[in-house]
């Protein structure tokens, strides 16, 4: 039997928790992803096969639905599934299993990093990080954008809670970059 | 500069990397009888004017879409951003 | 006695005393002065040294404008050359140096450049380092380097952060003045999202500069209460010490926020400096006017000055260069300095008005149809030559000089994406041209509009214009009543017969260096800019 120690994107075997002035930044290890790509004609399949793996209907461009399990958009005809990987390990073999080849689903989970701010006044923190306009990104909102050279999502999941994804392999730079912002910012 | 992205609205074109003339969506018929010289053509001769010009610009830093922009290259004047898969069925090609 | 060019009132906090170095002397200030500010206040008027000729200089204006007061900031790694002494602000611990000398400021090696004035008029370096052409590296680089060098580096890393930023807004208002500040007002009122961004650490323009009185307060008082009410609208961001540095495309502006260079070292985890990158649906340029010197002969010693820059360290900065001064002016707005100056306690010897019908006035003598003709004193001035209506000359005992040619509204952003700029022969110089950044309009004196009543007015209806563009509702601001004065003033540009009178202080450029580049078929001003180096350095474009 391996004996082997599951470490976080960070390399730490705890997730990492950084507190400056109002804002706490998380590194969130505890879900997986697979992306959904539409295949040419299945485009209508997907979106139901998405509804059926969510709940509610699947996102419309810049957003994010479902609960337990998520989605959000990422691209035309595109989406990322998002749920807890302890409940939903195999989540990309269950979203295979849904849209009936009528879509490509790639296993996502090792790819990206995950890092949540929480607090109040989170615009002066992504102001310095990305060109979203902090006025109209509203809960339920999703956008790609580019976070110091690194390609990220960035979802609004409530007013003083922010998630953003990155690559993994860059962990440790997302991680740098954003803890600057925020002793920048308070 | 401004990209209005069809989709997602206003964005930074610094998010966008641009791909070089639209031109490039029309790629010839390798079976055809000139395809040397139409490749020769499509390959290296570009139009360079100065004025409204369709180039092609690819969302990397966002939904990795590639749109065609019409931009005027003497004021940067952006008069249509399509999305190049729309453009490219409506020229009646399948994908 | 230390400060003794400190006068009473002005804006400064005198409970906080700073102390501070300049070339290894120790001075004192107060929390609110610049650099500049501060040496004045201890009878510094000696600055720096020339570009080319090694000539002693002061500081000739109040603001970013500066030419002259030019030095070196802080030591070890943090050491920064060509800094304004005039936007540094004064802090406990600063240590500045004067900078381009060999020796010390007051008897510079390098002045023999001056002697030898003849032989380095313009084109002096393309004509003289032309062959062998082996020799420009070796030989004429190094050489003409450390000669026409500024300030030098600390060729140390630089220990502090620097960060980048975006902002988004509906309205982008560049600049504090009245016109901005009014505004502001109206569109953060309106419920707009606005930015409000000006290079200043106070913001107000020349309300703060100023003694009128806006209604029943005073100018200075009329801007804090009115940022007061900017910062707390939660739709507007105030941002002081930001200079927006370009219009881009797509309503786009660049902004350059100086975070920390106003502190001895940053606070942790701070930058030292923010580059925004600023969206806009639209932008209103309330950036004011520029004064403009006369050029006469000697016209640049330690000193000599501009005259709204002089009533900017009187009124603002309760201070004078000297206890004894002059004003040389071709308008109205020159005597309004000698009467803050008078009204401070300076002795004003004369206003050398070049208008027969010069105003008059009880307080000092003005001479009417009198201009300057020449200037003495080596390391500061002494007196200045002034040539009477008669004919006659008279040597008038000054130890400072205000100069005032009239005012230039700061066009610059909008000659950015190919504006040119329009020329408006009332007020004599250059105004906003239509054809500029799509989406920038223009308000109060950036427009050529030069009374504060105006200035106000047209903050106001250019705002509520573009609210209405912007499909926003409108308020109503109730604007404070302000002097509506308009300045008279006759187009004069220089002293007929003067020949070594900058006209470009920082690179030495002369009437005569200008004349030479005419006559050497250096005409346009693209091409006289580069042959004579007119207009180069920090006030470029």
């Amino acid at each position: 039997m391996h004996n082997l120690t599951v470490t976080t994107a960070l390399g730490g075997t705890e997730p990492r928790i950084d507190m400056h002035g109002p804002i706490t930044l998380s590194e969130e290890p505890g879900y997986a992803l697979a992306s959904v790509a539409a295949r040419k004609g299945g485009e209508r399949a997907t979106i139901l096969a998405i509804r059926r793996l969510i709940g509610p209907a699947a996102p419309k461009p810049g957003h994010i639905a479902g609960d337990k399990v998520t989605a959000f958009w990422i691209g035309p005809d595109q989406w990322m599934l998002e749920a807890p990987y302890d409940s939903h390990e195999t989540l990309f073999e269950q979203a295979a299993a849904e849209v009936k080849g009528k879509a490509s689903v790639t296993e996502q989970t090792g790819g990206w990093c995950r890092f949540d701010l929480r607090g109040v006044g989170l615009a002066s923190v992504l102001e310095r990080l990305c060109p979203i306009n902090m006025i109209t990104f509203q809960p339920g909102g999703v956008t790609r954008s580019s976070i110091d050279h690194l390609g990220c999502f960035i979802i609004c999941r409530a007013l003083e809670h922010i998630s953003i994804l990155g690559p993994r392999s860059s962990a440790a730079s997302l991680h740098h970059g954003l803890l600057t912002a925020m002793r920048s910012a308070y | 500069m401004i990209i209005n992205h069809p989709i997602l609205g206003p964005r930074d074109s610094a998010e966008f990397t641009y791909m070089g003339d639209a031109a490039l969506l029309d790629r010839p018929d390798w079976q055809a009888k000139d395809a040397l010289a139409q490749f020769i053509d499509y390959g290296y001769l570009r139009d360079n004017p100065a004025g409204p010009h369709q180039e092609l610009w690819y969302h990397e830093q966002g939904d990795r879409s590639f749109l065609v922009v019409t931009r005027d290259t003497t004021t940067h004047e952006i008069s249509s951003v399509k999305l190049a898969n729309d453009v490219a069925r409506s020229r009646g090609r399948s994908t | 006695m230390s400060q003794i060019n400190r006068l009473k009132g002005g804006q400064i906090d005198r409970s906080q005393t700073l102390n501070f170095t300049f070339d290894g002397k120790f001075f004192q200030g107060h929390a609110g002065d610049t650099l500049a500010s501060a040496l004045l206040a201890n009878d510094v008027r000696l600055m720096g040294r020339s570009f080319k000729y090694h000539r002693p200089r002061g500081v000739l204006t109040a603001g970013s404008e500066e030419p002259n007061a030019i030095m070196e900031l802080r030591d070890g790694a943090r050491q920064e050359p060509n800094t304004r002494a005039t936007t540094a602000e004064l802090f406990d611990g600063l240590t500045a140096k004067s900078q381009n000398k060999i020796g010390s400021l007051r008897f510079d090696l390098m002045a023999i450049n001056d002697r030898f004035s003849n032989f380095l008029t313009a084109g002096f370096y393309y004509k003289t380092f032309m062959w062998p052409a082996a020799f420009w590296e070796k030989v004429y680089e190094p050489i003409i380097r450390k000669a026409a060098g500024l300030g030098s580096i600390s060729f140390q890393d630089d220990p502090d952060d620097y960060d980048r930023g975006f902002l988004h807004c509906d309205l982008l208002i560049i600049g504090a003045g009245p016109a901005g500040l009014a505004a502001a007002l109206t569109a953060g009122r309106a419920g707009a999202q606005v930015i409000l961004a000006d290079e200043d650490y106070t913001l107000g323009g020349r309300l703060n500069s100023e003694r009128f009185s806006l209604t029943d307060q005073s100018g200075a008082e009329w801007a804090a209460k009115t940022v007061a009410e900017l910062n707390s609208l939660p739709n507007v961001r105030v941002m002081a010490r930001a200079t927006i540095l370009g219009a881009f495309d797509h309503g786009i502006y660049g902004a350059l926020e100086r975070v920390s260079d106003h502190l001895a070292v940053p606070a942790a985890g701070k930058p030292r400096q923010i580059l925004w990158r600023i969206y806009t649906k639209r932008s209103l340029l309330c950036a004011g006017a520029t004064e403009r010197p006369i050029a006469f002969e000697n016209n640049d010693r330690p000193g000599i000055m501009l005259a709204g820059a002089m009533r900017s360290y009187a009124n603002r900065w309760a201070v004078t260069a000297a206890q004894n001064v002059a004003v040389f002016t071709n308008n109205d707005d020159g005597h309004k300095t000698a009467a803050d100056l008078h009204a401070a306690g300076v002795n004003v010897a004369a206003v050398i008005d070049i208008r027969h019908d010069a105003p008059k006035s009880q307080d000092y003598e003005v001479i009417a149809g009198g201009q300057v003709t020449n200037s003495r004193g080596r390391l500061g001035l002494t007196s200045v030559q002034v040539s009477l209506p008669d004919g006659s000359t008279r040597n008038l005992p000054c130890g400072a000089l205000g100069v005032s040619g009239g005012w230039n509204p700061n066009v610059h952003l909008t000659s950015h994406h190919r504006g040119r700029p329009v020329w408006n022969d009332e007020i004599a110089a250059f105004c906003p041209p239509k054809d500029g950044p799509a989406g920038l309009s223009v308000a109060g004196a950036a427009l050529g509009l030069f009374t504060t009543a105006a200035a106000l007015t047209c903050g106001a209806s250019q705002a509520n214009a573009i609210l209405k563009d912007l499909g926003i509702k409108q308020t109503s601001v109730d604007l404070p009543k302000a002097e509506d004065t308009p300045s008279r003033m006759r187009p004069f540009w220089y002293v007929k017969g003067c020949s070594r009178a900058w006209l470009d202080q920082q690179n030495d450029v002369t009437v005569k260096d200008v004349k030479l580049s005419h006559q050497e078929n250096f005409i346009s001003v693209e091409h006289l800019k580069r042959y004579t180096t007119l207009g180069h350095g920090h006030r470029s474009g």
